[in-house]
C-alpha cells in the first residue's frame, strides 16, 4: 500500500481515484470513500434504523469496495457499482442480524422547516403538525421496518434518496417494471401504516 | 382490475405527465383519487428522511476507520492478482483460440509427464529369465520361472534296465548319471 504525496483535488475524477486506489493509493480511496459514504450512510441507515449498525456496515460496504476494485470494469458508474454492494452487504446483514436492534434517530437537518412539502404538512390540522420531528422519524422508521427488506430497498432508494426507476433497477439487478410493483406494494403498505397522516 | 392497473401507473407515472387516460379515471373513480391522494402523502412523509444527518464527526470516523483497514489489509488484497499475468487469455478479442492455445498447452505437458521414465510401468522379465540375485541368502526367495515355459523334466537312465524314466512334466531334459 503506497501513500505517495500526490494532490488530490475536488475535481479529480472518480475514474482517476480508481485507478489510483487499484494502485494501492490509500489517500486516493479515501477521497472516494468522503464522496460517496453520505449516500450510502443514508441507505444503509433508513434499512436498518439503527445507527451503530449503520456505521459497522457501511466500513464493512467500503472495504468489500476496495478488495473487489479490480473487478470493476467500468460498466455502471462507481456510484451504481458501490451503491449495489451497500444493498446487498445491508440485506445480508439484516437477515443474519436474529434480534432486531432497537431504533436510534440520526440527527436532521434543520433545512428541512424550508421544505416546501413539510412546509405544507406543517400547516395542515393534523397529526402531523402537532408529532415532533423525532416522532415523526421514529413512526416513519418503524412503518419501514414493518416492509421486507426488497421492498424497502425500493423506497429508500426512490423515495428518500431520489434514485430514478431505471437507476434503481440497475443497482438492485432488476427489471423497472419490477421495482413500480414492488413500489406499489410497499406505497400500499405505507399508506396503512401511516394512516394517522392520511389526508 | 382496472383500478389496480390505473393505481400502478399512477407509481408509472408519478414524476411526469399523467397519461389521458389516467387522468380521464381520475375524474370518474373516488377510491383512485383516494390512493393518489395518500401516495403522495407518504411521499412527503418519507421526503423528510433526506434531510436526516449522522451526528458530527461520525462520517470522518467511518472514512478514517476505512483507510486504516484497507492500509492493514494483506498485499494479495489489494495488489494485482498473480494470475493476472493470464489474463490476457480473456482479455484476447478471441476467446476460443485463447482457450484452445491453453487447452494445447495443458495437453502437451500431459504428455511430456506421462512420457517420463520414472512414470513408465515396470517391465515384465523376459521369457525363461529367473531374476536372481548376485548375492543369495536364506531369505531369498526361490526364483519363480515364467508360467509360458514349462519345467524341464528331468530324465534319468535307468541303469537297472527299466529305460529312460522322466520325472516331471514338459519336455525330457536328457540328463546321465555316470556311478
Amino acid at each position: 500500500m503506497t501513500d505517495e504525496p500526490i494532490q488530490i483535488s475536488p475535481e479529480t475524477g472518480d475514474r482517476e481515484l480508481i485507478r489510483r486506489s487499484r494502485d494501492g493509493d490509500a489517500v486516493a480511496y479515501g477521497e472516494l470513500v468522503r464522496r460517496y459514504q453520505s449516500k450510502i450512510y443514508g441507505l444503509v441507515y433508513n434499512m436498518t434504523s439503527n445507527k451503530e449498525d449503520t456505521e459497522d456496515v457501511v466500513q464493512d460496504v467500503f472495504v468489500k469496495a476496495f478488495a473487489a476494485l479490480r473487478h470493476f470494469k467500468g460498466g455502471s458508474s462507481f456510484y451504481t457499482w458501490v451503491y449495489r454492494i451497500a444493498v446487498n452487504t445491508t440485506i445480508n446483514f439484516l437477515k443474519k442480524r436474529k434480534t432486531r436492534a432497537a431504533l436510534s434517530l440520526n440527527d436532521v437537518d434543520q433545512a428541512v422547516e424550508r421544505d416546501p412539502a413539510y412546509v405544507e404538512l406543517s400547516a395542515r390540522e393534523s397529526p402531523f403538525r402537532d408529532a415532533t420531528l423525532s416522532e415523526l422519524q421514529e413512526k416513519l422508521n418503524k412503518a419501514l421496518l414493518k416492509l421486507s427488506e426488497k421492498h424497502r430497498a425500493v423506497v429508500v432508494l426512490h423515495d428518500v434518496q431520489g434514485v430514478p426507476h431505471e437507476e434503481v433497477a440497475r443497482i438492485l439487478g432488476c427489471s423497472q417494471g419490477t421495482v413500480r410493483s414492488r413500489l406499489f406494494y410497499a406505497r400500499q403498505q405505507l399508506q396503512a401504516e401511516l394512516a394517522e397522516f392520511a389526508p | 382490475m382496472r383500478c389496480k392497473r390505473i393505481q400502478e401507473m399512477l407509481i408509472q407515472f408519478e414524476d411526469v405527465v399523467l397519461p389521458a387516460f389516467v387522468s380521464d379515471h381520475l375524474k370518474q373513480c373516488p377510491d383512485c383519487r383516494l390512493f393518489q391522494e395518500r401516495n403522495a402523502r407518504v411521499r412527503q412523509l418519507l421526503a423528510i428522511k433526506q434531510y436526516e444527518r449522522p451526528s458530527p464527526g461520525v462520517e470522518e470516523r467511518i472514512a478514517a476507520d476505512v483507510v486504516r483497514a484497507v492500509r492493514a489489509a494483506p498485499p494479495s488484497e489489494s495488489a494485482e492478482s498473480p494470475w493476472s499475468a493470464f489474463a490476457w487469455l480473456l482479455r484476447s478479442p478471441a476467446p476460443a483460440m485463447s482457450f484452445a492455445v491453453a487447452a494445447l498447452m495443458i495437453a502437451l505437458v500431459t504428455m511430456q509427464i506421462m512420457n517420463m521414465p520414472e512414470l513408465q510401468p515396470a517391465e515384465q522379465p523376459a521369457a525363461g529369465v529367473a531374476n536372481v540375485g548376485t548375492q543369495p541368502s536364506a531369505t531369498t526367495p526361490t526364483p519363480m520361472l515364467a508360467r509360458e515355459e514349462a519345467p524341464p523334466v528331468l530324465q534319468v537312465v535307468s541303469n537297472r534296465g527299466a529305460g529312460r524314466v522322466e520325472y516331471g512334466p514338459g519336455p525330457s531334459v536328457p540328463v546321465s548319471f555316470d556311478y
